[in-house]
């Protein structure tokens, strides 16, 4: 039975605190639940009983929830956008409020990130975050992740950032990219303190999306796109690879391979394909473009005691290789990659009891990737190094061309070796607990959490071999290679797992002048991985006390007392403290009668974060145990089995223990002119020291040591952002600059004996490129000279002799830096930093009423790169020449060439490393653009789409760098050569709020 | 456009309660219930970073009182011979010298050849990290016969192949460099060691102790092994007593040779006490106890119950290493394998030395030796030796000429033959068989050379022994009536032929310091062309000009073990 109750229709008018409409807010009666959305004037009708509330909410706006007396007849409700530093920051164990925090970090917004169409979640941090620098080594499905480094590197030893998703130390990299809210970088030890022991590698912190109160939305996303590859290298056809080939061979002293009949049969254009082939092996084997499609489902809001956030995202990627699909009529399987990933997130909060904050959070994912049966980057160096002129593809009849020499044809690779799947299901979940302990003392509260991870990992597919047939001078054919039959492939099953636990006593509370925040916390995770491999635990207590006083003056401990089981008992744990202050200098009173400055903090930071991650060092766990281990075998007797062998091990580290990271950071957050500008720097000196290193040890001790913490790394750098936000209107405008710089140097690893000083790494940058210094090619004088000298005692010589082979005219020359008249390993020298030092991002977005258009640019300097690949070094390799190596040496072009002389045997002298292949890999590319449109829907009858918005947008779009040679790309040096090529992805797409 | 960042747990409104009564009633304490189950369960566990797995937790006493196992560990020092004659480290040490030159591409040994070996850049065969690292393995082995308390004959046998194998490490190294430090314990490392200085007091011992420590382990293992395994189906190739006095004969062979038995270095340095490589005088006598090992070699083969004896067919010795029963030549080889193609390419200069199966050498005008048909008529272990134009090997003729010829490039010999000994015929350059090192016609001629040196001039047994290693490899018998100096002369020449691409003759020709005539001048090889009739045309061609310098005959001891232990002091002439 309802009651008939008196209801008024009236206007509410939704405006911000700068006046202007906000179109797009929801507004809901609570009384009946029906809700509106305002149009672009703000305004919104809704029908009200005599007393009633409505809830206003709107995106990037404090959610607002009024009484109205709906007498008036029209209201007007304005919403405040919270100040910038208003909101809390994701930090270890516990986010802390940002305007006290004296914490080094970036954070980027996902709305942000999921304007770059690149399915990995890895792939669309750089250039987004102040301080993270990020390096994408393959595109191929499945395998595209980034890796990344937050500051620099400040060991010699692998060690990358620690990932957390919603506190849980997960992977990112196959998130979708609209679950996830936030992604923050912890740059300082004030950041990472609290992790301990393992905080010294720094870590990223992402956080999913979470249901809004008084909220209900449903939006579907549908959008698909085109994958174009990058450029193939320009190989040489097969009349010129021939000429060249006779040309390397004749300089070698090899008689000529290619008779001139061959060579001059391809100047008719009617030959006999068989016979003369011209395969472009690119052309053959590679689309242009591939597709891909996402879709994703989300349901957001919940009730006050009641939240939901929902989301199924399907993605399919496909591959880049031609006739994928030759095989789908009789085995029905294909050949090509295909990556079809089925994501879901369901996070709940629910209000358990008055004091009770309840949250589950369960994802999961399904990844079912297909690739063909030899592996990706042999099918694409076999591209990259199958000469064009030596067999068919295949010969009318089907059969596969080949000869005895060339039996790796990459069209057989791709159709005839079968195929392998790869299944991934992985299941996570969280709960989490929170419980306000107000009863015992105002602003405590204990909250916790319990994480499960689950990684199912197996694999399949069926294998197969190949014959191929060289058609012989008589018509028939001569086979290589035995055809097999598709046999199963066997399985080969994982199943990782982790648990998470921890729990925090919190605590915040204001006295007055005096503000308190803290917390006390446990943790423990335990990580199963690799099925048989023995578990990876570590565990610890961690706290956070802040005191502010006069809500100007920050004083700030973070610290950690954890362990690791990769160290000795009764050494395992180490108390990692850091200390830090904070000045709120806009809270002043001197600065409180200007409007110019709206937000100034100076920070400062100084403390200890470990590492015992020593599984990356190259060795084994367990460094501090002596064991005996299997060795070599051996045979006694005439027809015996060989008989096992036994060794001892590695000596030893009894005393190995954690790396320790000492930094100091100072820096500070601005706020300016009407907080539309934005201004953080941050300036840091660091030293790690105790780098498990192997010592320098006499040969005659016989036998190598486990590593010693010895070695010391330092670092210094400077990050920071300056960013601008205009928003009036219709019109919106933003732009930010991010950006780092970071310069390491060796301070000690034991380096081995090195007699010259411009040998030593000792002093340099980590990761440094040393090699020979190119000074042209030899003339034919000095190669006659060199060669009959080279009796003549080195002193004696008149020419230096290179220890790297035999010396002929046009053969790469380099400088004998020691003077010993020989040029050998004794001659290199610091050729550059394989590590970019600068690293940065041009971030902007600019919207006029319903159009919105944002665009990335990143970019590197500050490094190099060795160009030495198959698509490079002519015959070197038994590689196929490029373009790139047209302007070789040869008597005539002595004076002009830029490359050396050719050789079809493997040259020991020209392919030294040397400042000759090393360049600067310096780049600036346009990393995404998008463009969206979209259009409000009225709500009238049976339309019950509220918003669509079209947008299009695209990766990878452009690049500058300053390689010789176009088709390779700084970051990704072998795409498209070795490995999978770099793709652009140009996409289109809508999304639909209902 | 600043990343909004929701606030999870500090700023939650105090919302209605809208759960039933239930719910409601949970209390307080029911929630810190929960917790400490979490926290409990984890806190049950007595120890939550556990200790190490097993496998990592294997102690001296659990390998060693196991019979197995400590065979095991045994095996695994064997193992740590040099396997590999073929491609040691790139190389053999026969690039090392004058019998070839490495073909496809420069071998560390390379930096002999032309004269450009500066001392640190290479450490040629490794063998200083090796041999320690074998010696280090003997060490452990010696340390813990203590834990040996399984059968008894075996724990006996097992520690007298130790110090075999010690002294066998101990003798490569001397060999090379001369004395070196004498480790004869288990070396700890001490990480407060850890600067440029480590290794301080580390010195090395004179020669004559390294060779008295060497003789003292082989002195072990001859009284307390067997003379020959008997069941060669299930221990040939273990350490016995005639292996160790074969050892001990070429051990005291080369101790009395000139190079380190001389009043004067063959270069003097001041930065290196003579004594470190050599004897500080000459002494005859040495030659007396090199000629008594081997003599004591022979006499007890012909006094035991299992003999060996010389394989009636050279060439097919080294592809038929077996248990005496199949080859009764054989006294000492690696049991694994020799593996990967030979890339070897033999000298002219040393098949030069091969003489005509008249016996006649081929500067000798009446020898009937001719440049357009090099082999024929040659002392039968040339062929036997090395594969050349024409021959029939795994599956087809092997064609080393220039125009046309199928090896030319293929091989890469740039001498126009490849290495046949040890390399079998199944499939083309692949060995096949096991590496010899000591075999009975080094003893005979062990005893020959020694007793020249000793008597100054050939005895009847030196004849004897000289002549069954001749007839053997169907060569005629070496002249009567020898003075001392042409009897040496056809000796060396003897051997280096028999034992050629067998890792003696880079050692021979140094301590004999004939190294600057044999290993200095041109090195020739054959261009081969094929004439249109079939028939081949031979052009001596220089391949390379060679010099020897005297610091040459001693390894330099690696520069970074100098720079890690100072007092390490460096063969003369390198720096």
């Amino acid at each position: 039975m309802i009651h008939a109750q008196a209801q008024q229709k009236i206007q509410v008018t939704i405006v911000n605190q700068q006046k202007n409409p906000v179109a797009g807010a929801k507004i809901k009666v609570l009384s009946s639940g029906k809700k509106n959305i305002t149009n672009a004037r703000g305004e919104a009708e809704v029908v009200l009983n005599n007393t009633d509330s409505i809830a206003v909410s709107a995106e990037y706006y404090l959610a607002k929830r009024i009484a109205v007396n709906p007498k008036n007849g029209k209201i007007a409700v304005v919403l405040a956008a919270p100040k910038p530093w208003e909101n809390t920051i994701e930090l270890p164990w516990m986010s802390q409020s940002t305007k006290y925090s004296t914490a080094a970090v970036s954070a980027v917004h996902g709305a942000l990130l999921a304007k770059n169409p690149e399915p990995n979640s890895s792939n669309l941090l750089g250039g987004n975050l102040a301080g993270l620098i990020t390096r994408q080594n393959s595109s191929e499905p499945g395998y595209d992740g980034s890796v990344f480094n937050i500051r620099g590197f400040n060991s010699y030893n692998s060690l990358s950032p620690m990932t957390y998703v919603d506190g849980i130390e997960r992977d990112i990299q196959q998130i979708d990219p609209l679950e996830l809210e936030t992604v923050t970088i912890l740059k300082d030890n004030a950041a990472n303190g609290a992790f301990g022991i393992r905080g010294s590698g720094r870590s990223i912190m992402a956080t999913t999306k979470r249901g809004v109160a008084n909220t209900h939305e449903v939006s579907f996303v549908a959008q698909t796109g085109i994958q174009y590859a990058g450029a193939s290298p320009d190989f040489l056809g097969a009349q010129q690879y021939m000429q060249l080939y006779n040309e390397g061979a004749v300089n070698d002293g090899l008689p000529a391979k290619y008779s001139q009949t061959q060579i001059d049969a391809y100047n008719n254009a009617g030959r006999d394909q068989m016979l003369y082939p011209d395969v472009n092996w690119n052309t053959e084997m590679l689309k242009k473009t591939t597709s891909q499609s996402r879709y994703n489902l989300m349901f957001r809001g919940g009730t006050n005691d009641f939240r939901y956030y929902v989301m199924m995202g399907y993605l399919n990627q496909g591959g880049i290789f031609k006739n994928g699909d030759v095989n789908k009529d009789q085995f029905g399987f294909s050949n090509n990659i295909d990556f079809k990933r089925y994501n879901f997130r369901t996070n709940l909060d629910f209000q358990a009891t008055e004091k009770l904050l309840v949250s589950l959070d369960l994802s999961g994912r399904l990844e079912d990737r297909n690739y063909p049966g030899t592996g990706t980057a042999t099918i694409f160096n076999a591209i990259s190094t199958a000469p064009g002129n030596e067999y068919p593809v295949r010969y009318p009849d089907g059969k596969i061309g080949g000869t005895s020499q060339f039996q790796n044809n990459p069209y057989a690779l791709l159709t005839s070796t079968g195929y392998a799947t790869e299944f991934r299901r992985n299941f996570l979940g969280t709960i989490k607990l929170k419980h306000d302990l107000d009863m015992i003392t105002p602003g405590l509260s204990l909250n916790g959490a319990f994480a499960f991870d689950n990684y199912f990992y197996t694999n399949g597919g069926r294998d197969k071999t190949y014959a191929v047939y060289q058609q012989q001078a008589d018509g028939t054919f001569k086979s290589f290679g035995t055809e097999s039959l598709l046999t199963v492939t066997p399985r080969a099953n994982s199943q990782d797992r982790q648990t998470t636990f921890y729990a925090n006593l919190a605590y915040q509370r204001e006295f007055g002048e005096h503000r308190l925040e803290g917390f006390l916390n446990y943790n423990q995770s335990y990580q199963n991985g690799n099925g048989f491999d023995f578990p990876y635990a570590s565990q610890g207590f961690a706290s956070r006390l802040s005191y502010v006083f006069n809500q100007r003056y920050i004083a700030e401990f973070n610290g950690s007392y954890s362990g690791s089981e990769n160290l000795p008992a009764g050494k395992r744990f180490g108390f990692f403290p850091t200390f830090s202050a904070g000045w709120i200098v806009s809270e002043e009173a001197f600065m409180k009668n200007q409007d110019f400055i709206n937000y100034l903090k100076i920070r400062g930071s100084f403390g200890y974060t470990g590492n015992a991650d020593i599984t990356g060092v190259g060795t084994q766990r367990f460094l501090f145990q002596n064991y005996y281990t299997g060795g070599s075998n051996y045979v006694f007797g005439n027809n015996s089995a060989p008989l096992g062998g036994r060794t001892q091990a590695r000596l030893a580290n009894p005393d190995v223990t954690w790396e320790t990271l000492r930094q100091a950071n100072v820096g500070f957050d601005l706020y300016f002119l009407k907080e539309r500008f934005k201004l953080s720097l941050d300036v840091f000196k660091e030293k790690r020291t105790d780098i498990l290193t192997t010592p320098i040890i006499s040969g005659t001790m016989g036998i190598a040591t486990a590593p010693y913490n010895q070695g010391i790394v330092d670092n210094k750098g400077i990050d920071g952002e300056l960013s601008y936000r205009y928003e009036k209107n219709k019109i919106g405008f933003s732009i930010a600059l991010l950006g780092s710089f970071t310069e390491n140097k060796l301070v000690f690893n034991n380096e081995v004996y090195r007699p010259y000083d411009y040998l030593k790494r000792t002093g340099m940058p980590t990761g440094s490129a040393f090699g020979m210094v190119s000074q042209g090619f030899y003339t034919a004088e000095e190669a006659t000279r060199i060669n009959n000298e080279l009796s003549v005692p080195a002193a004696n010589k008149t020419i230096a002799l290179p220890m790297f082979g035999t010396v002929k005219p046009g053969d790469m020359k380099y400088k004998d830096l020691n003077g010993d008249n020989l040029i050998d390993v004794y001659d290199q020298t610091y050729l550059g930093s394989s590590l970019p030092k600068y690293f940065y991002g041009i971030r902007g977005g600019f919207r006029y009423g319903n159009l919105d258009l944002s665009f990335l640019f990143q970019g590197a300097a500050g490094g190099v790169v060795d160009i030495r690949n198959v698509s490079t070094q002519g015959f070197q390799n038994s590689a196929k020449p490029s373009t790139f190596v047209l302007n070789r040496w040869t008597p005539e072009t002595a004076g002009t060439a830029n490359f050396p002389r050719l050789s079809v045997v493997n040259n020991g002298l020209n392919y030294q490393t040397s400042d000759f292949w090393i360049y600067k890999s310096d780049y600036f590319k346009l990393k995404n653009v998008e463009i969206g449109f979209s259009t409000p829907i009225r709500n009238k009858g049976k339309v019950v789409i509220e918003k669509v918005r079209f947008f299009v947008n695209g990766s990878n779009l452009f690049i500058v760098d300053k390689l010789p040679v176009k088709w390779m790309d700084p970051e990704m040096s072998a795409a498209g050569i070795g490995n999978y090529p770099r793709m652009r992805i140009i996409n289109t797409g809508a999304q639909f709020t209902f | 456009m600043d990343g909004i960042i929701r606030n999870r747990w500090f700023t939650t409104p105090a919302y209605p309660l809208i759960f039933n009564q239930k719910v409601m009633k949970l209390k307080i304490h029911q929630i810190f219930i929960v917790f400490l189950l979490g926290l409990g369960a984890t806190g049950c566990q007595k120890e939550f970073l556990a200790p190490p797995p097993n496998n990592v937790t294997t102690t001296d006493s659990t390998v060693f009182s196991n019979e197995l196992q400590s065979r095991q560990y045994l095996a695994n020092i064997y193992a740590s011979m040099p396997s590999n004659q073929l491609n040691r480290n790139n190389g053999q040490l026969a690039d090392g010298c004058f019998e070839s030159e490495q073909g496809i591409q420069w071998s560390p040994f390379q930096v002999y050849n032309v004269n450009a070996y500066n001392g640190g850049a290479g450490n040629v065969d490794n063998a200083y990290g090796t041999y320690y690292t074998m010696i280090r393995k003997c060490n452990i082995f010696n340390k813990n016969e203590k834990y040996m308390t399984f059968t008894p004959a075996n724990a006996a046998f097992f520690k007298a192949e130790n110090r075999f194998l010690r002294a066998f490490a101990y003798f490569e190294l001397l060999k090379r460099y001369g004395g070196v430090p004498i480790i004869d314990s288990v070396w700890i490392y001490d990480a407060e060691d850890i600067k440029p200085e480590f290794g301080q007091e580390l010195k090395r011992s004179s020669f004559d102790a390294t060779v008295k420590f060497i003789v003292k382990d082989l002195d072990y293992a001859i009284a307390n092994l067997p003379w020959i395994w008997s069941n060669a189906n299930t221990d040939f190739g273990r350490a016995c007593k005639s292996a160790a006095m074969a050892m001990k004969s070429r051990l005291l062979l080369y101790a009395a040779s000139p190079l380190f038995n001389a009043n004067q270095p063959h270069l003097s340095d001041a930065n290196c006490p003579d004594s470190l490589f050599k004897y500080p005088t000459y002494d005859v006598q040495r030659w007396k106890v090199a000629m008594d090992a081997a003599k004591a070699f022979i006499d007890a083969n012909t006094t035991e119950a299992l003999k060996y004896q010389l394989y009636s067919n050279y060439g097919d010795m080294f592809l038929n290493v077996k248990g005496n029963a199949n080859n009764k030549e054989v006294i000492f080889s690696h049991a694994n394998q020799v593996a990967g193609p030979s890339q070897s390419n033999p000298t002219l200069n040393l098949v030069d030395m091969y003489d005509m199966v008249n016996g006649k050498p081929i500067t000798d005008a009446t020898s009937g030796y001719n440049e357009q048909d090099p082999y024929k008529n040659r002392d039968p272990r040339l062929l036997q030796t090395i594969l050349t134009n024409g021959v029939a090997w795994a599956g087809r003729t092997f064609e080393p000429f220039i125009n046309g010829g199928q090896d030319y490039n293929g091989d890469r010999t740039i001498t126009g033959m490849l290495q046949k000994k040890y390399v079998g015929a199944t499939a083309q350059n692949q060995g096949a068989a096991r590496f010899i090192f000591y075999r009975l016609a080094e003893l005979y001629l062990n005893y020959a050379e020694a007793q020249n040196e000793y008597e100054g001039g050939p005895n009847a047994n030196a004849y004897t022994y000289v002549n069954l290693v001749r007839a053997r490899a169907g060569m005629p018998v070496f002249p009567a009536g020898l003075n001392k100096a042409d009897f040496a002369a056809r000796l060396k020449k003897e051997r280096i032929l028999e034992f050629a691409f067998e890792e003696t003759n880079l050692f021979d020709e140094r301590r004999w310091l004939m190294a600057e005539t044999l290993d200095a001048g041109n090195f020739y090889g054959f261009k081969i062309n094929k004439n249109t009739n079939g028939t081949f045309t031979y052009t001596r061609s220089i391949f390379e000009k060679r010099s020897f310098m005297k610091r040459f005959y001693l390894y330099p001891i690696p520069e970074t073990e100098i720079f890690k232990s100072p007092n390490l002091k460096q063969n003369p002439g390198w720096f």
